[in-house]
């Protein structure tokens, strides 16, 4: 790597000693690797040498997460090249230390954006944007950092590279999305791409109680509009912007709510409609454009909010909290008392459609006093955020920051759950030490847990003890975890354990909407999860695993795991759920689950075109993606037939007029279009048939491109794929062609961890190793 | 002062820093260099660990730009190099004069600065006490301020810019002024920086409507005396009002080009060109010939005075990336409104057998005005 990438010359060391959190500490040495190899290179070497290794994008993290404790700190700013953008399949692969902003500016001629837009997006890296599963105002409709990276290439804390993607039995790279640079370094990411919408509409209420204000957004997603942003800035906030740059807003106002609307046809964008529900909300002043510089000119004051909070004190702490969607303008209120009590302005951001908020406390470093009082505000933010049911960090992550107060948040059962999934990476500890957990052992003292959940716990722990093997789908005490156990529809959330089967949890939930069906009929929710089936909701919705928010797991020691929360973006320690959700009862038997819900649409059609091989599905498909934008499509095909289905979801409005006008498309293309009912069961069909045919059927995401995917069909017989997001297909395997790689390292040493005797579905994926 | 305290080390500033963009390390990068200058000054770092990381900063100001604290980091190492003026500054610029041109020339011709073909004698005579009037009545009178560079290196560039104004109506006096004081500045000489402005003041003629420069760092520097001179501000301040560089003033007055030649024109913005401003060049460019906005139009070219000298790894890796942008967009004529960069554009242009010609802005309006 030579003298240039190595660095231990004190102005090299200095300026590696911080990020942008605060604190400070000198690192030993600085490597600056240029590409994949060399990280493994100095991966390799630090783990011999026994150096503590910081991965490191652009040190702009508010967590501490990129300060060494006196190790090396490895700079991913040199593999900052844009690979591959491809825009027919909507993705790109990038390296690690590529700038948000420069790929989003790479793609923008595409008609394409990267979702994840962080308020650092000019400087933050996508490495350090995955290490951190960082939001921004658009996750609220696309989702965070981690359900916008398909595929990645990661380097161990020994050296060894792995290529991670959604097709492991295992979901590892979900495991590795932010865990802050402490299981695996990035050197490679394939990440989604989104269509920017066509059309755009910037709308801001002002409103003189902020109560009002959370009405109208609650009003709004249970409407069923899903915005592109949805930021709410309170009074304090607003004053102090009005004071620095007078952006002109009402200087009265209690809160102010920015809403971007965006739609591929201007007539799908409900501009009309949310203004509505501001006015009727009691909004006092509402502005809406559509043209850029004015909508942009809405956007100025929000957009300099912070520099404002910076210009307005000697210091900003920025800090990151998330409640249930209700509970937002409670905390906001209980945020201000905060400040109030100890004499701390707190002007507070919002991505108010999340439920995350951004308290920024104003306060003078060289004041001992006010610091202390600003860390008391901090203190009582973190106890308030847990007393509404929500989650110490939504987006910023833990780090150094707040590793104590995880203890507050988590388990000593889950904190040590976590611990063995960072022993499966890193057994030696070497990567990003002293971050995201706390020091020292977990005194674990849960009381056995009462209910089925317990008591299916404790029959794992005796067959675990026998040593006899479990299968897990016909475990009998399955059958008595039936409770739906809450359903809210202010958080647009249900808790529903693990036996309840879909058909009836659609039933229950009315005007709600969990769009995940499963491939058989009968599916429970647990064995959905544990499959981790998300076709074909998943063209709209993403995949189901993204819409677990809380997952309770019985674990083969007998304990009962409670992961996740209520919350819509939390950070908080490893996303541990990813390691259940998907691997089939292998590592732990799922016994409820919070699911994320959707307001249940106006309307849906379906309909069904045969074309006449996937060369020509692949163009009709792109066609109408950038016409009519359906809800799903599902092109399914055996050696007989191509089989595409489109479905229209909204209100019945939408639905009729985009159902004509795609008709009318595929009409003039030829194609003879027959309606399909109103839930096709085409595709469960084939699953069957398959079945039946092979006696089982195999199924895993596919990491190929349309071309790449008609290539394949040619070659592959008797195979069938299902389409399921823009991403990604799932092709449909005979059990006998299971791939026969054995897993990768750590997933068999999570099972170790997990399951030491082996006895969880013995017969299946990680199982069988 | 800037106060590199209040630095929140928040990085907005890493991604448009020129010197971090060629070498990825942090101690080039503004919020990198606030942290030294912070070390250094609590005696965690010696000044000589700091020579290097400070000298390696161009003094392009696209950190300010972008920074949420508006912090100056140029600024800040420029107070940090500030020092007494040595004897060789005395001596060689006196008040009222210019940078003593055949030493610019001599050494500008050692260094490779200059291209071939250049006239060999400065503008100096040509531009000498010149007042030039239109043909019929004059709509503005105008003081013109050439600038060093252009006088001994790019004389045409400067003889273009007085035909342009001339044609758009205005009579120009060229102005009786020595060098605006950057080069002392950027030396860390800011005395002998203030005895050149003090000069300038002094020699002002009155009267004008406006005072056009097509140099952006010279027109940057004119902006600085009230803060150079805060025993002058006023009148200072009163001169201030009146600069304009040669494209602001133009599109302010309304006087747009006549006709349009059919060559594909592309842009390079200088880093000094104050941000009002930046608008208008492109607007011109665009009505006088086909002009194409070149990727990267805004970063610098890395040649910042006499910084290609100093740091030429640095000048050459900025200037490569520069060259790929402009390159990119397939014009035949890169334009710009600073000399330092068309000679450092022109430099790499042609080490690199690139097919473009770098011209002045004035250059193409000339050949539609008039
Ligand atoms: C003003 C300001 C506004 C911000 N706004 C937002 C916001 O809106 N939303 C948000 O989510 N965050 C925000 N942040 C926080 C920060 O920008 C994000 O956390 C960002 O993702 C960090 O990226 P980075 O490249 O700077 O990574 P760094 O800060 O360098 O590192 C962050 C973590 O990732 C690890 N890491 C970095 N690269 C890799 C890699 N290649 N492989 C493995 N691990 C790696 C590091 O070890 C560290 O733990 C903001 C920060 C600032 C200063
Ligand atoms: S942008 Fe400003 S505050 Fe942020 S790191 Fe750079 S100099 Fe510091
Ligand atoms: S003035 Fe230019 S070179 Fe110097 S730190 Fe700022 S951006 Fe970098």
């Amino acid at each position: 790597m030579g003298r240039d990438g190595f660095r231990t010359a004190l102005p090299d060391r200095l300026t590696y000693a911080y990020d942008a959190t605060g604190p400070t500490s000198l690192p030993e040495a600085v490597a600056l690797p240029r590409d994949a190899d060399q990280v493994a290179q100095v991966l390799r070497v630090a783990h011999r040498c026994g150096v503590p290794v910081t991965p490191r994008g652009a040190g702009s993290n508010l967590s501490g997460g990129s300060i060494t404790d006196g190790g090396l700190v490895l700079g991913l700013a040199r593999l900052n090249r844009i690979l591959k953008v491809d825009p027919g399949e909507r993705r790109a692969v990038v390296q690690p230390g590529v700038a948000n902003l420069d790929l989003q500016e790479a793609v923008r001629l595409h008609g394409l954006m990267f979702a994840p837009d962080p308020a650092s997006h000019r400087v933050s890296t996508l490495g350090g944007n995955a290490a951190e599963n960082a939001g921004g105002p658009h996750c609220l409709r696309y989702g965070v950092t981690a359900q916008h990276v398909l595929a990645a290439e990661v380097v161990l804390a020994d050296g060894q590279a792995l290529r991670l993607s959604r097709d492991d039995p295992c979901d590892l790279l979900g495991l590795c999305l932010g865990s802050e640079g402490t299981l695996a370094v990035f050197t490679e990411l394939t990440v989604r791409l989104v269509p920017q919408p066509r059309h755009l509409a910037t709308l801001l209420a002002a409103f003189a109680h902020l109560d009002d204000a959370a009405t109208a957004v609650a009003r709004t997603v249970a409407a069923g509009v899903l915005p592109e942003a949805m930021e709410l800035m309170d009074g304090v906030a607003v004053g102090i912007v009005e004071e620095v740059m007078a952006a002109g807003f009402p200087a009265t106002a209690d809160a102010v709510l920015l809403i971007e609307l965006g739609a591929a046809d201007r007539r799908e964008l409900p501009l009309e409609q949310v203004m509505a529900i501001c006015r009727e909300a009691g909004a006092a002043q509402v502005v809406a454009e559509e043209e850029a510089a004015r909508r942009e000119a809405l956007w100025a004051g929000r957009r300099s909010a912070y520099a404002c909070f910076g210009k307005a004190s000697p210091a900003v702490v920025i800090q990151d909290v998330t409640v249930p969607r209700d509970r937002l303008p409670e905390m906001i209120q209980r945020v201000r008392r905060a400040g109030e009590r100890h004499g701390i302005t707190v002007p507070i951001l919002a991505h108010a459609g999340d439920g995350n908020l951004h308290p920024n406390l104003l306060y003078d470093p060289t004041d001992t006093g006010g610091v202390q009082r600003m860390h008391a505000v901090e203190e009582e933010i973190v106890a308030a955020c847990l007393a509404l049911g929500g989650t110490i960090t939504g987006e910023h992550g833990v780090g150094t920051h707040k590793r104590e107060a995880l203890r507050r948040q988590l388990a000593p059962a889950v904190l040590t759950a976590m611990g063995r999934l960072k022993q499966a990476f890193d057994p030696a500890g070497r990567l990003n030490p002293g971050k995201l957990l706390p020091d020292g052992e977990e005194q674990v003292t849960d009381a056995s847990v009462q209910g089925p959940a317990g008591a299916l716990a404790r029959a794992l722990a005796r067959a675990a003890e026998g040593g006899e093997p479990v299968r897990v789908g016909i475990l009998p005490e399955l059958a008595a975890l039936d409770a739906v156990r809450e359903v809210s529809a202010g958080n647009l959330t249900a808790v529903v354990e693990a036996g309840v089967s879909l058909a009836r949890l659609d039933r229950e939930l009315d005007s709600l909407f969990f769009p995940f069906r499963g491939a058989r009929e009968s599916a429970t929710v647990g064995e959905l999860l544990a499959r981790g089936e998300s076709e074909p909701a998943c063209y709209r919705y993403g995949a189901v695993a993204d819409a677990v928010l809380g997952l309770e797991v019985a674990t083969a020691d007998g304990r009962v795991l409670r992961l996740g929360g209520a919350v819509m973006k939390d950070v908080a320690g490893y996303a541990l759920s990813r390691a259940f959700l998907g691997s089939r009862g292998t590592l732990g038997v799922i016994t409820a689950a919070t699911l994320r819900l959707w307001p249940r649409a106006g309307a849906m059609r379906w309909m069904e075109i045969l074309p006449a091989d996937l060369a020509q599905a692949a163009e009709l498909m792109e066609e109408l993606r950038a016409g009519e934008d359906p809800d799903r499509l599902e092109l399914t095909w055996d050696t007989a037939q191509v089989r595409l289905l489109l479905g229209f979801e909204g209100s019945a409005e939408s639905v009729r007029r985009r159902g004509e006008e795609a008709r009318g498309r595929l009409e003039r293309r030829g194609m003879a279009v027959q309606p399909a009912g109103e839930e096709p069961q085409a595709w469960r069909r084939l699953v069957d048939a398959l079945e039946q045919r092979w006696g089982g059927v195999c199924r895993r995401p596919l990491d190929l491109s349309l071309a790449e995917l008609a290539v394949w069909g040619a070659r592959a017989g008797s195979q069938v794929a299902l389409l399921g997001h823009p991403g990604g297909f799932v092709g449909l395997y005979p059990p006998g062609e299971r791939r026969n790689a054995p897993p990768p390292e750590p997933a068999r040493r999570l099972k170790a961890a997990f399951d030491p005797r082996g006895i969880l579905n013995p017969h299946l994926g990680v199982g069988r190793w | 002062m800037v106060d590199q305290e209040r630095c929140a080390r928040c990085g907005f500033c890493l991604s448009v820093c020129p010197s971090y963009a060629a070498t990825d390390l942090e101690r080039h990068a503004p919020r990198g260099r606030l942290f030294l200058l912070r070390e250094a000054r609590a005696g965690r770092l010696a000044s000589a660990q700091l020579a290097e990381p400070l000298d390696t900063c161009l003094r392009c100001g696209r950190c300010r730009e972008v920074c949420p604290l508006d912090l100056a980091v140029d600024k800040a190492v420029l107070d940090r190099l500030e020092r007494p003026a040595d004897p060789l500054w005395r001596l060689l610029p006196g008040p009222g004069t210019r940078l003593p041109g055949g030493l610019v020339r001599g050494a500008a011709r050692l260094t490779g600065a200059i291209p071939p073909g250049m006239p060999p004698g400065g503008a100096r005579r040509l531009l000498e006490g010149v007042v030039r009037r239109p043909s019929g009545k004059a709509r503005w009178r105008v003081g013109y301020f050439p600038g060093c560079v252009h006088e001994y290196l790019l004389p045409r560039a400067a003889l273009a810019t007085v035909r342009v104004l001339v044609a758009a109506g205005a009579a120009v006096e060229v102005l009786p002024w020595g060098c605006c004081g950057l080069p002392a500045r950027s030396a860390g000489h800011r005395e002998v920086a203030r005895r050149l402005a003090r000069a300038n003041l002094a020699s002002l003629p009155s009267g004008l409507d406006a005072l056009i420069t097509d140099c952006a760092s010279c027109a940057a520097a004119l902006l600085e005396y009230p803060e150079l001179l805060p025993e002058e501000r006023h009148s200072a301040g009163k001169m201030v009002a009146l600069v304009r560089e040669l494209s602001a003033f133009l599109t302010e007055a309304g006087a747009l080009p006549p006709t349009r030649i059919g060559r594909k024109v592309t842009y390079h913005q200088p880093c000094h060109l104050e941000a009002a401003w930046r608008a208008s060049p492109r607007q011109l460019l665009d009505a006088a010939a086909l002009f194409r906005e070149a990727p990267g139009a805004e970063r610098c070219c890395g040649g910042a005075g006499t910084y290609f000298l100093r740091q030429p790894a640095i000048s050459r890796r900025i200037l490569e990336e520069k060259l790929g942008g402009l390159a990119a967009v397939g014009a035949e004529v890169v334009a710009t409104n600073c000399p330092s960069c068309a000679l450092q554009l022109a430099r790499g242009v042609r080490r690199a057998g690139l097919p473009f010609a770098v011209t002045s802005v004035s250059e193409v309006l000339a050949e539609v005005y008039g």
